[in-house]
């Protein structure tokens, strides 16, 4: 059976995310979650040396180094089939930290192996950052570096599923296919469900790069959560046909 | 081939243990683990004492129930066989085979290493004949599919497989049925690389292994074994004593006797070797804790020379994860043997397993546990 370790940047909204997920989608998997409670820049600076990632790290005894709660060591010493990283972009950076963060994405891009970074545009809340679906006005949705700092007030505004604790199993697969689509359009400019090998191609270092690329031209980047992928990532076959042959089912 | 097998309170396996090999994944890599459709070489893991020597035994009872070749006594222990947690007066073994298209299912109860109290055998789907050694009762109606219409067959009195009989007594043509599936059991072989040369199935011939090198002149050719499998350099001659051949291991001042300075992995070696000179006429290979004494790249190298052999199946057991790795086999092709149960890694879970999965890590963090 599945045992997951999810280490995540905060601490209440993140858990409640996983929580609810699980719950509906996946309700026979163990996880375990590890909140991190600091940037993503913290985490690269105990996992690189010399500008360049440590490939001997395991990330959990990483985090044990500095770990002192009893619990929390005990969470991190288990054995874990997957790892889950879930953390924001952090936009008020230099170049050097991007790369590394770049190449963190290129690094911990297979969860069964070292583990699997997702990291939300802007931040975690961006899931829900949807008007009632099909909402085709997501594919354009950005949000300008100034209003990041109150991006949490404009999602929750401006989102038409505002209350995580309502979502049923097809609301959240469409939800995953929205942001699923934005990402296929970012990357190849076809906003559409990609297929299977192309969904297996999606590179979440070349989001990042465009992004990134992006905020530092006009000072914007686009709405777009990769952690809500994490439900199609154990079944991707089998959601992805779900999906194309049971239309009337969800709102894509 | 060997198709599907399952056993019922045998040894330790109180409820029907069920061995699928049909290749229902359609993994797209790594191929030459199947043939026909047909998982040809597995790898058994599970914690000590799960029973995955009891599975080689299983496996194996159909050599000792059909033919007269050698066989470890330990398969002819009475008081192990039936499982001691039941009272079952019988133990059941069904086997299906695959010969070109036909379909061959063989299926027995005993109540006893060498005593049938039921027996029975299907050609695709069509009963051949069923006899019930206790009630001297049976069906012999197709029996002509078979060429053994004529039979004349002491029903109060036989003892021993129907089949076997049917096999020695009638006239079989070289592509028959009887005669593939009697040809793919008399090729049958169990070893071990623990311990003693203990073998089932293949021959009735136990030689000394020193003696056997020597004889066929194969002092070369292991030497380039152990070179090629373990990067070991070792130059070896021998002397004869009597009747026997010893083996010497050549160095720059004296020579030493192999048998007295070979490290426990060597002598494995050496016996992995004598079976392997065997491997173009093995049909079915067992292979209990194969890699005991090895070295991890040994390991991986022993399994890549027997995938060389695509005609013979093979099915190892082991304890090393280092084997579970999506270059060497596939995930249908690794099992876990827990709880009288084998469930391949990709029956173990429900994520969808590809290629790129790190399937050694994903068994050791407990991918695969229920």
């Amino acid at each position: 059976m599945s045992n997951i370790l999810f280490i995540t940047e905060g601490l209440v909204d993140e858990v409640n995310f996983i929580n609810n997920i699980y719950n509906i989608c996946y309700k026979n998997k163990k996880y375990n979650i590890y909140s991190y409670k600091t940037t993503i820049h913290t985490l690269v600076s105990k996992l690189f040396v010399n500008d360049k990632i440590d490939e001997d790290l395991d990330i959990r005894l990483a985090l044990k180094e500095n770990e002192t709660d009893y619990e929390k060591r005990e969470i991190l010493s288990k054995p874990y089939s997957d790892i889950f990283l879930i953390f924001d972009l952090d936009p008020h950076h230099d170049n050097v930290k991007f790369k590394k963060i770049k190449m963190m994405l290129e690094n911990f891009n297979d969860s069964t192996d070292k583990g699997k970074l997702y990291i939300n545009y802007p931040m975690l809340q961006s899931f829900k950052h949807l008007n009632k679906m099909p909402d085709n006005t997501f594919k354009d949705r950005k949000v300008m570096l100034k209003d990041i700092a109150k991006y949490k007030n404009i999602s929750s505004k401006e989102s038409d599923y505002d209350d995580l604790t309502q979502y049923n199993y097809p609301i959240l697969i469409s939800i995953a296919i929205h942001h699923l689509k934005k990402f296929n359009y970012i990357l190849n400019g076809k906003y559409e469900i990609p297929k299977i090998d192309d969904f297996l191609r999606l590179s979440h270092s070349k989001l990042y790069d465009k992004q990134i690329k992006m905020l530092s031209k006009s000072n914007e980047i686009y709405v777009i959560n990769t952690s809500i992928l994490n439900i199609i990532e154990y079944q991707p076959n089998k959601i992805l046909s779900q999906v194309k042959n049971q239309k009337e089912r969800f709102f894509v | 081939m060997l198709t599907k097998f399952s056993v019922t309170n045998f040894r330790n396996f109180k409820d029907k243990l069920l061995i699928d090999f049909e290749d229902r994944h359609n993994y797209g890599f790594n191929k030459r683990a199947t043939k026909n459709g047909i998982i040809s070489k597995s790898i058994v893991f599970g914690h000590n004492g799960c029973g995955k020597s009891n599975l080689g035994f299983a496996l194996f009872d159909i050599v000792i129930t059909l033919t007269d070749l050698y066989a470890d006594q330990r398969l002819y222990d009475k008081n192990s066989f039936l499982n001691a947690d039941s009272n079952l007066s019988y133990a059941e073994f069904n086997y299906e085979f695959k010969f070109g298209n036909e379909i061959v299912k063989y299926n027995y109860r005993k109540s006893e290493p060498k005593i049938l109290t039921y027996e029975e055998l299907f050609i695709d789907n069509k009963l051949i004949y069923s006899f019930n050694f206790e009630t001297k009762e049976g069906k012999f109606d197709n029996l002509a599919l078979i060429g053994a219409e004529t039979l004349n067959l002491d029903k109060d009195n036989i003892n021993f497989a129907i089949l076997r009989f049917i096999a020695n007594n009638t006239i079989q043509k070289e592509e028959s049925t009887i005669k593939l599936l009697l040809d793919f059991v008399s090729h049958m072989l169990w070893f071990r690389s623990l311990g003693s040369n203990s073998f089932i199935g293949m021959t009735n011939e136990i030689v000394g292994l020193n003696d056997w090198i020597v004889k066929n002149n194969l002092i070369e050719e292991f030497e380039q074994f152990l070179k090629e499998t373990a990067s070991l350099n070792l130059k070896l001659d021998n002397i004869q004593v009597g009747n026997n051949n010893i083996l010497l291991e050549k160095h720059k001042y004296r020579q030493l006797m192999f048998d007295k300075i070979a490290s426990s992995g060597t002598i494995s070696l050496q016996l992995f070797f004598y079976w392997y000179k065997n491997f173009n006429n093995i049909s079915f290979l067992f292979v209990d804790e194969f890699d005991a004494f090895y070295h991890f790249e040994l390991s991986k190298n022993i399994i890549e020379l027997i995938l060389q052999y695509e005609d013979m199946q093979a099915m190892l057991t082991s304890h090393n994860t280092y084997l579970a790795n999506n270059n060497l086999l596939r995930p249908d092709c690794y099992f876990i043997l827990k709880d009288g149960q084998l469930k391949s890694f990709a029956d173990s879970t429900d994520r969808e397993l590809r290629e790129g999965h790190n399937i050694e890590k994903m068994l050791r963090e407990g991918e695969f546990d229920e």
